[in-house]
């Protein structure tokens, strides 16, 4: 094998550089010389625009699932209708990060999945007939919450022989109509954002390298680590609120849910075989104080992280009920990787957090 | 194709990690500092120094004085417990803000600022929920005892000592537990894990945010400056009179460790200055030098109220003012595994409360000797003159 001329390179590179800084006043590290294109293409390419097809696909199905039922409603419709609805919110798990870009500009997930559903909406809006699902105010009625209470948390027989099962069937109708809307759009927005996304290759607060991390960031901070766990779980009031719960009429898919999303990011970050922020971290060679790679620190944090929420047995609500200090460990897992993402990887990329926190300053 | 690209990452790898490390700050001359450090001054405004183009103030932390003032009428409805009995239930909801549980409806309508979030913030979840529940057992002891507060406490038993302070059978007055450790797991924690913690400090400091007139680092800042005072100079003192400070829980006690104890109020003040100017002046090794500051003499003057509590302790011998004493220097014990270098962490700080708390009869089984012990080791610890005492 020929790996001396390599060795010997990489030998005279060290002693070049380990040079270069002995003088004061260096310049700083040459982040701009790094390609951020291959990282980009790898992204849009392989995770969000197959992400985002896949969601658009599922959803279809969903609504195909949704005519059928409320065609002539039956019991074989229904749990079609349901298994549709499954499908389609786990692959939410694997889309909803990548809120940057055409997603953002349509707050795609205010219309997807704001949860807790508010349950009094739905049937006022059922029983009035009348409603604008655009208005701000029915965010909370819409969605996959909705869509969970509307199969999961309601009897066949509603739609059937239930008070007013014509406007229900219409409201459910109405709402699937409503998330396909939604995700069509930024499926067919991302395939002309793409190249604009991909030529977008600085570090400025309007690059894509930004607009993924702080997307990315801020989707592990506050809404999968706060929304699918710590809410529920009272990690900052000291009070367990269950009814927080992602999809709690069908509870035993919350932690699923919470582990598929936690496997996104750890791809999304990954990036499987290609270029992606872990690469590009690690070729800027960032180490904690073990001298441990920055870059595989958080591949292992992540790792942990997802072990930790698939350690948990049963169902989330019960689990935050009977073993909350098992979900406040899980809760400290996914925790330890914000740090590691929000400040040693964004300052090592020379980019910075633009959103706020928003937790009562 | 690899084997290209492997090796271009890795030369430019080692070009970076040899260099990234030595980042340095270059300190601005003083003509190019937008506000000097030789303009900052133990009478410098707070609040006025900090100014945007149009001369508006750019420091905000109401949510901090909301928070303190939550805290203050918190600490108001636990002395009523020496005449009326306490619910457990509206300290809880105070401590969360539901229910509108304030008298003050401005606290109510606060519906985001909740003490309970900001208490042991800086903690893991597991062990935050863990010092939470510390004072939620406070909070029930209390309903328990205020409804014995007809009765005089004696070793064994609670109700009032001395006639005005609420004790359970082993001379415990929760109210200042309650106190003093909100001190340290809500305003030391917030002060120096949270808003001077790598977090917070690395917000950006390049634009405004949105709406308002400071960056979010400045902000941050800010923030943490309004955990130790709600005033525009620190210590400020009482212009109806002079003998008098304005300075409240945190910000009263460091006050109180002056130069004759071991501290520096005027100090800790400039420092915030400093950080505040060096956050404006772009100049990060200034502002990590006052962090450093900061934690280091915020720990140790929660340690010298502690030590001196102890030693005031030894010297007194009415139960009721003994045990008064005791319970504060207690409630800066536990404080103290809040305080960031953590000298006292939290093992250590409930191995000294065991101590304090964990004899049979409790206060009334101390002897000197394990006082002495227990100020010895914060002492040591900190460095601090072990016969130390402060005038509070």
């Amino acid at each position: 094998m020929k790996k001396w001329p390599l060795f010997l390179g990489l030998m005279l590179v060290v002693m070049l550089a380990a040079i270069s800084c002995n003088k004061e006043g260096n310049e700083p590290a040459p982040i701009a010389q790094l390609d951020r294109k291959p990282m980009l293409e790898n992204y849009a390419n392989n995770f969000i625009a197959p992400a985002y097809a896949k969601m658009t696909t599922d959803v279809e199905a969903l609504e195909s699932a949704v005519s059928a039922f409320v065609a002539t409603p039956d019991q074989t419709k229904f749990i079609a209708a349901q298994q549709a609805l499954a499908t389609a919110y786990l692959q939410w798990q694997k889309t909803d990060l990548y809120e940057f870009g055409p997603a953002e500009g349509a707050q795609l997930r205010s219309y997807m999945n704001t949860y807790p559903v508010t349950v009094s909406k739905v049937t006022d809006n059922i029983s009035s007939g009348t409603y604008d699902l655009e208005s701000f105010g029915n965010r909370d009625a819409q969605g996959f919450p909705a869509m969970d209470y509307l199969l999961n948390g309601t009897d066949m027989s509603m739609y059937t022989t239930g008070a007013n099962a014509a406007g229900r069937k219409a409201y459910l109708s109405a709402v699937v109509a409503k998330m396909a809307e939604k995700i069509k759009a930024v499926n067919t927005d991302w395939s002309t954002y793409k190249s604009t996304f991909i030529e977008s290759t600085g570090t400025d607060v309007n690059s894509s390298l930004s607009q993924v991390v702080n997307g990315c960031v801020l989707y592990y901070e506050r809404y999968l680590r706060g929304g699918k766990i710590g809410i529920p779980a009272g990690v900052m009031s000291g009070t367990p609120s269950v009814g927080h719960v992602e999809s709690f009429y069908s509870p035993e898919n919350s932690i699923p849910f919470a582990v598929a999303a936690l496997n996104e990011v750890k791809n999304f970050y990954t990036g499987g075989t290609a270029a992606s922020m872990q690469t590009y971290l690690a070729a800027i060679g960032t180490k904690d104080d073990n001298g441990m790679l920055m870059a595989d620190l958080i591949q292992q944090e992540m790792t942990e992280a997802i072990n930790s929420m698939k350690g948990l047995n049963g169902t989330l609500i019960d689990n935050i009920n009977n073993n909350r200090t098992s979900v406040l460990q899980a809760y400290d897992e996914i925790q330890d990787v914000v740090p590691l993402l929000k400040v040693d990887m964004v300052s090592a990329f020379s980019i910075s957090i633009t959103y706020t926190d928003n937790d009562g300053d | 194709m690899k084997k290209v690209i492997i090796p271009g990452l890795a030369v430019m790898a080692l070009l970076t990690t040899s260099c990234n490390k030595k980042e340095n700050t270059v300190i601005p001359a003083t003509s190019e500092q937008k506000i000097p450090y030789s303009s900052l001054s133990s009478s410098t405004s707070y609040f006025s120094k900090f100014v945007d183009d149009n001369g508006n103030s750019t420091v905000d932390f109401s949510g901090q004085t909301t928070r303190t003032m939550m805290f203050s009428e918190i600490d108001a409805y636990i002395k009523t417990g020496t005449t009326g009995t306490l619910s457990a239930v509206k300290l809880k909801n105070m401590f969360e803000n539901k229910n509108n549980p304030f008298s003050d409806a401005s606290l109510n309508s606060a519906t985001d600022k909740v003490i309970s979030a900001k208490t042991a913030q800086s903690f893991s979840a597991t062990n935050a929920d863990a010092e939470r529940q510390v004072f939620l057992g406070y909070f029930a002891e209390l309903e328990r005892i205020s409804a014995l507060n007809g009765q005089t406490a004696e070793q064994g038993k609670a109700g009032l000592l001395g006639g005005k302070r609420l004790v359970d059978e082993k001379g415990f007055e929760y109210a200042q537990f309650i106190q003093k450790g909100l001190m340290g797991a809500m305003m030391l924690d917030q002060i120096c894990n949270v808003y001077l913690g790598d977090d917070e400090q690395s917000a950006d400091n390049t634009i405004t945010v949105e709406g308002k007139n400071y960056t979010a680092l400045e902000h941050h800042w800010d923030e943490a400056y309004g955990y130790l005072t709600k005033n525009e100079v620190y210590p400020m003192k009482d212009p109806a009179d002079a003998t008098k400070y304005l300075e409240s829980y945190l910000g009263g006690y460091v006050r109180q460790v002056t130069a004759a104890a071991g501290g520096d109020p005027e100090g800790i003040f400039l420092a915030f200055l400093k950080g505040r100017a060096a956050i404006v002046n772009k100049d990060m090794a200034t502002r990590d030098e006052q962090i450093a500051y900061l934690r280091t003499n915020l720990e140790k003057a929660v340690a010298t109220v502690a030590v001196s509590y102890m030693n005031k302790t030894m010297a007194e011998s009415d139960p009721a003012s003994r045990f008064h004493e005791l319970s504060e220097g207690t409630g800066f014990v536990y404080a103290l595994r809040f305080a960031h270098n953590a000298k006292i962490n939290r093992v250590k700080s409930d191995e000294l409360l065991n101590i304090l708390r964990g004899k049979k009869d409790g206060f009334w089984s101390l002897t000197n000797a394990d006082l002495e012990n227990v100020r010895n080791q914060i002492a040591d610890a900190f460095g601090i003159d072990k016969n130390v005492e402060v005038n509070h």
